[in-house]
């Protein structure tokens, strides 16, 4: 907990950083006592009254968000946040929100970040420094009594605990240590005797523009500052990297104090100074700040000297000479933007700030995805219901359509083979009349046995054949089945590439649906030529039409025959089977085109069964999302419940 | 398709063509690789602003008139990458940021001669400092970002020589500026033609929609018009079969004729003998009617259905946007002067004998019935020795006779008439049939054509195809 005095600040330490291995910050900090104040006394830094609270509230934000975390891994493609990101972030932020105030040093590659911060702390050489980029990781620089480093790997393991020269090694990427760590996500932690960190954690980060991978790790590393100081350099001051990166902090509420680097050796100070206001001016706090690191380090060995021999002008031109290399006017900048007045309530404003962008950012998504994924199920919904049309309006209505036309076909084929069949029993009735004459059968046919009629309707039979082949029959099967396969061919193929799967454009492949009927078909014709064949069988049993005529006939009597006085009656025989044959066409017709129409039918439902199938399926999909969609407005409620309670808070530490 | 042969030049001109033709605005590219490929030497300076970079181009420039020095920003390069040399220049207190890196690698992977600058040596201190630190750069930056790429650098402080560097340029210009400048001049093309090509992935895109619908509709044609002729068979049984089913009616009625005649003459003669002819008489009525109508009936029919296939090209072609033509120039009748005569022929067919001797037939048989009763005075019994009379063998005599009379009177005519009407119903349904084939064939062509006309940019988009292939294999091989 943290507790104000008039110049003193007692920080007690969260024991989870105590178990970190953090040096507890000692419980009176000693203030160096001066006619002029120290330019390198601490920061000063206020507590919140609303501290727990805050605390509580993100806990209880982490067990909300961790119950949704689930819809992570079903969200489509990569989200700016998430759920798991965000209660990482936000324990994160717990964690920092008891932690001193980070202050990010960043800027493009060789802009003087780390001489920057090696003279801020009057410890010249204490970052590496070089003429290539250098900073390989993103450095931490604690207050410690006693010094030392240690070395943490991305996933927060410590891989190097030690003394700071080697610890620092690992911050750079030159070094054997630092190209093993560099790009990784590691961080370099250093404990350093400096006043100027009582109060603050400096993270020195790996300048933007030099590669992709220090730039990832330098923008990843910016959610842990609390504010930042943006290093410009003075000869060089534009530049797109340090922009995108500003408006980021900007982005993030940070403070953001632009420093122009190396402004001694710029020909026209002002000039630097304007290029980096007119680049940065819309995106930082105040005007840039001019500053001359190696100056502020002269400065800062003077003023030690001076302090030490209580050199009253030594002091003086110290600071004249700190104020001229622009210290003094950032140290002030930091301290007024950063840490005075309601500075810890700034940062419980800025937790809260950072937490309500969080959720609101988690918010929008959670809207947004059960938007799309309700508008998914609805645009599934109009597929199918498309789909449902097109099988109700076209596949089968297509299907009586198409019997009515395979009836008539076969009708029509069928009225001609009864009409052959016709005459053909008029050749055999006058054949059977001359057989009859040669038999005298008329007085013996009604004495037979069955045996015996039975013999003679066999032999009817194959009389019958020598006029009415059965290759006959063949024949006639062949014409219905070319005039059926025409038409569904024809028909079905059109009907095929019509068709689609719900939501797909891809029609399915009309040529092996035509290929399956050609085949259908061709099996059919032999069973069809059968069932003929028994039809024209079922004409020579007692009773049928054939066997009937043919004992008529026989019936007449040799006198007849002779005199020729029963040519009528023959004549009228003849028709009477005629009649007789037509009575039976229809039966027939059915039989047959019964076969036919089933191919039909088989044909449209497995196109409508390819249609459902794929109906069924995008069914199941448009179910899943529905649910999916109502999770994510439940989350998206919960969110919405965790803002608003978030928002009660701020206003209470308003009040 | 291009020739291997042919000089960039040509190329440019084909590609101009082929880009005014789709429509794609490439003059400004063309012309600028034109200008650049007709011009002299270009160095290209790549830097930042206040590196020194004028400083180099100034000095580049002084070594020769033929060279053309072109400067510009890492982070606003040029489209086309129009240059014999690339000098990226890049201050020694920041050396080798991301972007001049990528640039580096993006022309070494072009194969253009490209080398880095490290201008403003004076920031990095003295002398002495200046050697320690130019050890840093090379070590820490140049060796690994460049040297696996076989890029050189040169350091270019306040009071060093450019020498090296000029150096490294002549060598890199050696011969004439036209042959230096084919592999930029090439890769050139090469962006203006995928431009150009990318830009037209969506009339691709509705080409191929388009093209398959044709294609479908070219694979239907043939079921259709096998469906046709069929079609031309079926009417011909059709025809057929109406007029035998009028015919088989027609000796049904003449059947039951018979049997009401022998009910009449059971019941004594008592009834109007009218009602016993009637059914007979609707039967030969609706038979006229049948023959009257059956030709047109059937050729109506099969008009209808040429018709419905016709219509699909027509609905394939509006698919795509295409105005159809749904009409079709097929016979206004299928008559024939055989099937007229023979119509005629049936319809002059009297019955009226038939009726009239089977009416006397029918009194004869009640007079005789009536006259043998008397002789045996069994008056009570007269009926049904009536009834006795007409069920045996005055039925059967009946049915032979109304049938034999039937058969004398129309079958030889309806035979003829059926045949004449099978024949006409062929003939019209084939005629009908080959100009509904011609028809359907002209509009699937027609159709065929339209759609080559409305992407006739195809041809244009093969020209580039060929084009890119050419320059790709001319960069690789020299042209």
């Amino acid at each position: 907990m943290l507790n104000d005095a008039d110049t003193c600040v007692r920080m007690a330490i969260d024991p989870a950083l105590v178990a970190l291995g953090r040096p507890k910050r000692p419980d009176t900090l000693r203030w160096r006592c001066a006619a002029v104040p120290s330019p390198i006394m601490p920061l000063p830094f206020a507590p919140s009254s609303f501290r727990s609270e805050i605390r509580d509230h993100l806990a209880f934000v982490v067990r909300v968000l961790e119950q949704h975390r689930g819809l992570d891994a079903l969200r489509e493609g990569p989200a700016p946040i998430d759920f798991g990101t965000a209660a990482a972030r936000i324990n994160e932020l717990r964690s920092r929100y008891e932690e001193p105030f980070r202050l990010a040093i960043v800027g493009e590659f060789k802009a003087g970040k780390s001489t920057l911060v090696n003279a801020l702390l009057g410890r010249p050489g204490l970052l590496p420094e070089g003429a290539t980029p250098t900073t390989g990781a993103v450095t931490e620089i604690w207050w410690g009594e006693e010094e030392r480093g240690e070395v943490l790997d991305g996933t927060g393991k410590q891989v190097f605990a030690g003394t700071l020269e080697d610890a620092v090694r690992f911050a750079d990427q030159r070094s054997t240590e630092g190209r093993k760590v560099s790009g990784q996500g590691a961080r370099v932690i250093l404990f350093v005797a400096s006043d100027f960190l009582r109060n603050l954690v400096i993270l020195d980060t790996p300048g933007l523009g030099a590669n992709a991978r220090d730039d990832k790790v330098t923008l990843d590393s910016l959610h842990l500052a609390d504010a930042a100081i943006l290093v410009v350099n003075g000869l060089q001051p534009g530049g797109e990297d340090s922009l995108t990166l500003s408006e980021r902090l900007r982005t993030k509420q940070r403070k953001l104090v632009t420093v122009v680097t190396r402004i001694d050796l710029t020909s026209n100070p002002s000039d630097a100074l304007d290029a980096a206001k007119t680049v940065f001016g819309a995106v930082a706090d105040g005007d840039p700040i001019g500053v001359a690191s190696p100056v502020i380090l002269k400065a800062l060995d003077l003023l030690k000297a001076a302090d030490e021999k209580r050199d009253q002008d030594g002091l003086k031109a110290a600071n004249e000479l700190l104020r001229t290399s622009g210290y003094l006017a950032l140290r002030e900048r930091l301290q007024e933007g950063c840490f005075a007045g309601q500075a810890a309530a700034a940062r419980a404003s800025r937790t809260i700030a950072d937490l309500r962008s969080m959720l609101r950012g988690l918010e929008l998504q959670a809207a947004q995805e059960a938007g799309r994924t309700q508008k998914k199920a609805d645009e599934i919904a109009g597929e199918l219901s498309a789909a449902q049309r097109h099988i109700n309006e076209v596949l089968r209505p297509k299907i009586p359509f198409l019997e009515a036309k395979i009836d008539e076909g076969v009708d029509k084929h069928i009225g001609e083979f009864i009409s052959d069949l016709g005459e053909a029993v008029d050749v055999f009735i006058d054949r059977v009349v001359d057989g009859g004459l040669g038999l005298g059968f008329r007085s013996i046919a009604a004495k037979f046995s069955s045996k015996q009629q039975a013999k003679l309707n066999e032999r009817l039979r194959d009389d019958f054949r020598d006029v009415f082949p059965d290759d006959q029959l063949e024949i006639v099967v062949s014409q219905i089945a070319r005039t059926v396969r025409s038409l569904m061919e024809l028909e079905w193929r059109e009907i095929a590439t019509k068709a689609t799967a719900p939501g797909d454009t891809k029609t399915f492949d009309p040529t092996g649906l035509v290929r399956q009927i050609c085949d259908h078909i061709a099996q059919l014709t032999a069973a069809i030529a059968g069932e003929m064949a028994a039809w024209i069988a079922l004409l020579f049993v007692p009773g049928g039409v054939i066997i009937d005529v043919a004992l008529l006939v026989l019936s007449l009597g040799l006198v007849a025959y002779v005199s020729g006085k029963e040519a009528g009656r023959v004549s009228r025989i003849k028709r009477e089977a005629k009649v007789r044959l037509h009575a039976m066409r229809r039966q027939l017709v059915n039989k047959l085109a019964d076969h036919f129409r089933k191919i039909n039918r088989d044909t449209a439902e497995e196109l409508i069964g390819r249609v459902s199938d794929a109906s069924s399926e995008k069914d199941r999909a448009r179910l899943n999302l529905l649910g999916l969609a109502e999770r994510w407005r439940a989350a998206q409620e919960d969110v919405q419940r965790l803002i608003a309670v978030g928002e009660e808070i701020v206003f209470g530490a308003a009040a | 398709m291009t020739s291997p042969n042919f000089s960039l030049a040509e190329a440019l001109a084909r590609t101009a063509d082929a880009t005014r033709k789709l429509g794609i605005d490439a003059a400004q590219d063309l012309a600028t690789i034109r200008a650049f490929a007709d011009g002299p030497f270009v160095v290209a300076l790549a830097g930042l602003p206040k590196t020194g970079r004028s400083r180099v181009g100034a000095a580049i420039a002084s070594t020769s008139p033929r060279r053309e020095v072109l400067e510009f920003d890492v982070r606003t390069i040029p489209r086309l990458p129009l240059w014999d040399v690339l000098l990226i220049v890049t201050p020694a207190d920041r050396a080798l940021s991301r972007a001049e890196e990528e640039l580096a690698k993006a022309a070494r992977q072009q194969r253009h001669p490209v080398a880095v600058v490290v201008t403003r040596a004076d920031l990095l201190g003295d002398p002495k400092a200046r050697v320690s630190a130019q050890e840093e750069i090379e070590r820490f930056r140049l060796i690994p970002s460049l040297g696996p790429l076989g890029i050189k650098w040169f350091f270019s402080g306040a009071s060093d020589s450019l020498d090296a560097l000029i150096s490294f340029v002549s060598q890199a210009l050696g011969g004439e500026p036209s042959v230096a400048h084919e592999g930029p001049a090439l890769d050139a093309l090469n962006r203006v033609l995928d431009t150009a090509t990318g830009q037209l992935g969506e009339r691709l895109a509705v080409r191929e929609r388009e093209f398959n619908v044709l294609r479908e509709i070219e694979a239907q044609l043939p079921l259709a018009l096998a469906h046709s002729e069929e079609e031309v068979k079926l009417a011909r049984l059709s025809v057929r079969d109406t007029l035998r089913t009028a015919e088989e009616k027609l000796f049904e009625a003449g059947f039951a004729l018979a049997s009401s005649a022998v009910a009449w003459i059971s019941r004594g003669g008592v009834g109007a003998w009218s009602d016993v002819e009637h059914p007979l008489r609707a039967a030969w009525d609706a038979l006229l009617a049948t023959a009257g109508m059956a030709l047109d009936k059937e050729r109506l029919r099969f008009q209808e259905e040429v018709l419905r296939i016709a219509l699909k090209i027509d609905a394939a072609r509006e698919a795509v946007g295409l105005a159809g033509d749904s009409s079709l120039a097929l016979s206004a009748s299928w008559s024939t002067k055989d099937f007229d005569d023979a119509l005629k022929s049936v319809g002059k067919a009297d019955l009226d004998p038939l009726f009239e001797a089977l009416h006397k037939e029918c009194q004869d048989a009640i007079k005789r019935a009536k006259e043998e009763t008397e002789k045996k005075r069994v008056v009570s019994r007269f009926g049904s020795r009536l009834q006795h009379f007409a069920a045996g063998p005055l039925d059967d005599r009946l049915r032979t006779r109304v049938n034999a009379d039937l058969e004398a009177i129309v079958r030889a005519r309806l035979a003829r008439l059926t045949d004449a009407a099978s024949t006409a119903a062929e003939g019209g349904a084939r005629a009908d049939a080959a100009a509904a084939t011609v028809a359907m064939k002209e509009r699937v062509a027609a159709f065929r054509t339209a759609l080559e006309e409305r992407h006739a940019w195809g041809t244009a988009y093969g020209e580039l195809l060929g084009l890119r292939a050419w320059a790709a294999g001319a960069r690789s091989h020299g042209i």
